[in-house]
């Protein structure tokens, strides 16, 4: 009796219901990904794009079936896909295909793609095959175009990719980026410094809340947020504690970004790492009544999740021979929250300058959290230096042909994360260069067989003896 | 039923309830069918005689499901499934436990569905999908996050020579062959520790972390020493290297958020700084006392056992070693609180029947209000969970002393469905609760205490008030309650008088041969003569003058079974046989009887 009913209820997995919008997207770019990646491998004469072909167009119906679509407006910016306007997050497991669908169209000078009307089979075979065979060095949007009215096909549109840069002008551009993350750091710094200078009386001065700061800053690229580090790298401050608060932020949610951690645990991170300093400032570290207190006092401005809370708490344990610490004869194992806020705490707090205080150069700190190996979770911590790089971007350093440098990006070939990509300060006999330069370690003396240029040793700012503004300029292309 | 039959249908059961909120917009009441289908279907492949699986996972692919290695569920149109949905978003696996119900998944699913009705608005949520489910609050569900660490675990590091590094920028070693192999079957899963309900203290991780040192001792001091020596050179690379028990223990941690581990930390700081304060009203202590007042709510809403027990003991701990102050009180009403939410007490009804928490409940049950009670029982009740209701009940016998009276205040509709379970509990006050049923002015009540009266020494006064008034069903249940419970002897003058007034045989025949047998079984040779006018009395001789009082007691007496009575028993039957005037039937039993 059961089965014959349970079989009568197996129809609502057949039953029609809405889809999201946003599984709509996704699925149109996967399906668009997929029928390009086909035309890497095979003939276009081949069988196999029909149902690619098909597949694309059944997302892109679904799409244009939704309430109040009339038509589809594919654009992107930076590392982020629009659909009529509206971001489409990305998502962990689709990164790469993501990745791929820029690259395609970015190397084919296409900026956007219109679907005015939903196309035939016909049209789309058509449109998508010219997107895979234009030639990429003329100019690819407009022959596509030419092709398409020629062949009466006119339910696409498509956007060059210069013409997408000049249209977004009244929206924020790419080059607007190192503006928005420097007001995020900005006001996140301004943030923790009121709360802390003012504790309970913070609420009064009403702050944006931190969760906004750290949900947008999410939504900037990796690559972005560490230049920001770069940037500050070379700061000095006269009060240290803020600065270390976002600068671990900012490196903490960048790293679990590289994990591909999803976005809400990043900022929930990127939160108990600013929350961090609650630990030093309550007198004595890692006292649990006087944190709390902090905490309590801060609770108007600054609510902390059970997890924040927990990570302020357990971040000045050293980790020790497995992580287990005991508390009243009651062991406990330190979450990995805490384990990653530590060791980029550390890595802050011995690489930010404080009057009177030993700096440690960043590949110095790295060396010194190496050492004690009981002080870190060694995992992590081995995490930590692979994604940072033996020369952490922002790292000033003199390379053995006597030019002066800063660590601008990680290394291109990732087997050989000793060789950053440097800007160039100043040349070998020491003048500055009109504008920096930048510069691949990686790159080899094909003739000699060894590498151009190698790093001889790292450098303090003072060694390097560069003026602040000049580290604000924009580095000219690697050579 | 082989496990991946049993995952295929579990599978294609938590789809159906994906789509059933949409296909119902979210009314409950319309789903409510096709819930209680998928539940019959759940409890069957999870919980089933062949079903022998504690937990099942599920892996999403892009357009497929697998459990072990295998195809589950594949999609044709994967946009409208909740695997693809899940896939997108970044949940690399889903496990559920076999204790699940459909009602879980249906509030799971509900999550899921909102999630997406909500980012479509303009001012829509900022938070991804794999986020709001990491921190899943539904105890039998867990999901497992896509992370990069997975992609070090798939390069195959033989290939490309001593090491990789892949596009995050993460480096593995598999050189070690030892290591690894040992790291394959020691894996650290001390965050799965909840799944049997273990405290999720570091005890756990330390004496796993014990166990694997030995075999791992000579690899990890090699490893250590690596460390030790790391400075910042060109053998930088080879001292970063990864082994993959590491790796493997880190991506466990990371890929499921274990809210028990977050929690077990926190309230032994909590608890650890209110036991060694003396100042209890420190602004530390008063964030101290709220966090535990939200965990003690929360850990009973996930109901985790270990956790629970934990809570409980360092309150005790605490209260024995700072007196019963203002902070025990209060965490104490916070439980009680938290205890009376529909959601708890609907867990703890499930924990009474179930042999693995029901030492959880029993400790739970003393901080129930009166009030909590009521309506745990009504749960119990309402899923005529009889197991259920009689944990309960001995639970309340158990700790409390006068619940013969507090009982009372449940109302009379639930008195009446615990009676039938009360009678099998040993209780020493249940004669004075029963009788304060039948002296109850509800005559439902006292209808409902009636099977049960043969067990209670009431005075025959009293008795004989409460025959009055019943009516003549009822009167029969109670007569027949003396036939099925064991003999009292404070029943016998009731019995007596019932015999001599005659009441006996007023209703109708039913009743006066239960009587009859009640008057043997009572009173034995005394019932023989109080019934024997009735039975020897003749009119004109070959009739008898009592025809149906006489019947009922040569037939309740012919069934006698009691050998001291059976001489009684043929000397009425030799007398008896003669008479002409009676049933034939009744005339050769007493023949047969007679011989």
């Amino acid at each position: 009796m059961m089965n014959t009913t349970n079989q009568n209820d197996d129809k609502i997995l057949d039953a029609p219901v809405p889809v999201s919008g946003l599984i709509l997207a996704t699925s149109f770019l996967r399906t668009m990904f997929q029928f390009f990646r086909q035309t890497e491998l095979h003939d276009s004469s081949n069988a196999i794009f029909v149902q690619a072909n098909q597949e694309v167009l059944r997302t892109l119906s679904g799409l244009m079936m939704l309430p109040g679509q009339s038509g589809i407006h594919l654009t992107f910016k930076g590392e982020l896909f629009f659909i009529n306007g509206v971001r489409l997050r990305p998502q962990p497991r689709l990164f790469y295909i993501y990745r791929y669908l820029l690259r395609y169209f970015r190397s084919r000078k296409i900026g956007g793609i219109k679907v005015l009307a939903l196309p035939t089979e016909k049209s789309l075979s058509v449109f998508l095959s010219l997107i895979s065979k234009v030639d990429k060095e003329e100019n690819p949007a407009q022959e596509i175009y030419n092709h398409l009215v020629s062949e009466g096909i006119r339910e696409f549109e498509l956007i060059p990719l210069s013409g997408q840069l000049e249209k977004s002008t009244n929206e924020q551009g790419e080059g607007d980026v190192e503006l928005i993350v420097a007001s995020l750091y900005q006001r996140l710094q301004k943030f923790v410094e009121v709360c802390f200078d003012n504790m309970e009386r913070a609420y009064s001065f009403s702050l944006k809340p931190v969760q906004e700061s750290l949900n947008e800053l999410i939504l900037l690229a990796e690559g972005d947020i560490v230049q920001m580090l770069r940037l500050i790298s070379v700061k000095r401050y006269e009060r240290p504690l803020p600065f270390r608060a976002v600068n671990s932020c900012f490196m903490v949610m960048a790293w679990a970004r590289s994990l591909r951690l999803p976005a809400g645990v990043v900022t929930e991170l990127g939160g108990a790492a600013l929350a961090h300093p609650i630990a030093i400032l309550s007198g004595k570290p890692g006292t649990v009544p006087e944190v709390l207190a902090t905490i309590q006092k801060l609770k108007d401005t600054w609510q902390l999740t059970d997890l924040q809370r927990l990570s302020v708490l357990e971040w000045t344990r050293p980790f020790g021979k497995t992580g287990v610490y005991e508390t009243q004869g009651v062991k406990s194992y330190q979450h990995f929250f805490s384990r990653m806020i530590r060791i980029v705490a550390l890595f802050e707090e011995m690489t930010t300058y404080e009057a009177g205080k030993r700096v440690f150069l960043p590949d110095e700190a790295l060396a010194e959290l190496l050492k004690n190996s009981h002080d870190c979770d060694p995992t992590l911590l081995k995490l930590f230096v692979n994604w940072v790089g033996v020369y952490p971007v922002g790292s000033l350093v003199q390379l053995q042909s006597g030019e002066v440098a800063q660590v601008f990006a990680g290394a291109s070939d990732p087997l050989r994360f000793q060789r950053p990509i440097v800007s160039v300060l100043k040349s070998a006999n020491g003048k500055l260069l009109e504008r920096p330069q930048l510069l691949d370690l990686s790159e080899m003396n094909e003739k000699l067989g060894v590498y151009k240029r190698n790093i001889k040793r790292s450098i303090t700012l003072e060694e390097a003896n560069i003026p602040p503004d000049y580290f604000q300029l924009n580095p000219v292309g690697v050579t | 039923m082989s496990s991946l039959k049993a995952a295929v249908s579990v599978y294609r059961d938590i789809e159906k309830i994906y789509r059933l909120y949409a296909l119902y917009s979210g009314r409950v009441q319309a789903m409510e069918p096709h819930v209680k289908l998928i539940d019959q279907s759940l409890a069957q492949h999870l919980r089933g005689k062949d079903a022998d699986l504690d937990w099942m996972q599920f892996e999403f692919l892009m357009t497929a499901v697998q459990s072990q290695g295998e195809n589950v569920f594949i999609s044709k149109q994967p946009e409208t499934t909740l695997s693809y949905a899940l896939f997108c978003e970044g949940i690399r696996a889903l496990l559920i436990s076999k204790n699940i119900s459909a009602r879980e998944v249906l509030d799971w699913c509900t999550r899921i569905r909102k999630y997406f009705i909500e980012i479509e608005k303009p001012e829509g949520s900022l938070l991804d999908l794999a986020s709001v489910l990491w921190k899943n609050p539904h105890p039998h569900l867990r999901v497992y996050l896509f992370n990069s660490l997975l992609e070090l675990k798939e390069v195959d590091p033989a290939a490309e020579g001593l090491e990789l590094k892949n596009e995050t920028g993460g480096l593995l070693d598999k050189d070690d062959d030892d290591l690894n192999n040992t790291g394959n079957n020691s894996k650290d899963e001390w965050h799965s520790r909840d799944m049997d309900w273990e405290l999720p203290s570091g005890d756990l991780v330390f004496s796993q972390m014990d166990a694997e040192e030995d075999l791992l001792k000579d690899k990890l001091t090699h490893l250590k020493q690596q460390l030790s020596d790391a400075s910042i050179n060109d053998r930088a690379e080879r001292i970063m290297r990864f082994q993959e028990a590491e790796i493997e223990a880190l991506k466990n941690e990371i890929e499921t958020y274990d809210q028990n581990h977050v929690e077990f930390n926190l309230l032994v700081q909590f608890f650890t700084t209110l036991s060694e304060s003396s100042d209890a009203t420190s602004l530390g202590n008063a964030l101290i006392l709220e966090n535990l007042k939200k965990m003690a709510s929360s850990i009973i809403s996930r109901f985790h056992g270990g956790l629970i027990l934990f809570f409980l003991k360092r309150l005790q701990d605490y209260q024995t070693a700072k007196g019963s102050d203002q902070v025990t009180e209060s965490l104490k009403k916070s439980l009680m609180e938290a205890l009376a939410k529909p959601d708890h007490l609907r867990l703890l009804a499930e924990a009474l029947t179930d042999a693995s928490r029901y030492k959880i409940a029993k400790q739970l049950v003393v901080y129930l209000s009166r009030e909590s009670q009521s309506h745990l029982l009504d749960f119990l009740i309402d899923q005529q969970n009889k197991a259920g209701i009689q944990h309960f009940l001995m639970m309340l016998i158990e700790t409390d002393p006068t619940l013969d009276q507090d009982i009372f205040q449940w109302g009379d509709q639930r008195l009446i469905q615990v009676l039938p379970v009360l009678q099998t509990i040993p209780w020493s006050a249940r004669s004075r609760f029963l009788i304060r049923c039948l002296r109850h002015r509800s005559l439902e009540l006292n209808r409902a205490a009636l099977p049960i009266i043969a067990d209670l020494p009431i005075k025959s006064s009293e008795a004989m008030a409460l025959y009055e008034k019943l009516s003549a069903h009822d009167r029969k249940i109670l007569v027949d309650s003396f036939s099925n419970r064991p003999v009292l002897a404070e029943w016998a003058p009731f019995i007596q008088q019932v015999i001599r007034s005659g009441y006996w045989s007023l209703d109708n025949s039913d009743i006066a041969l239960a009587w009859a047998r009640a008057a043997f079984r009572y009173l034995g040779r005394r019932g023989f003569e109080l019934l024997d006018p009735f039975v020897s009395s003749r009119k004109f001789i070959l009739w008898p003058k009592f025809s149906v009082e006489r019947e009922a007691a040569l037939i309740a007496a012919l069934q006698i079974k009691e050998p001291q009575l059976r001489a009684q028993v043929n000397q009425w039957a030799a007398r008896e046989k003669g008479l002409f005037f009676q049933d034939s039937e009744l005339k050769q039993k007493l023949a047969a009887a007679a011989r």
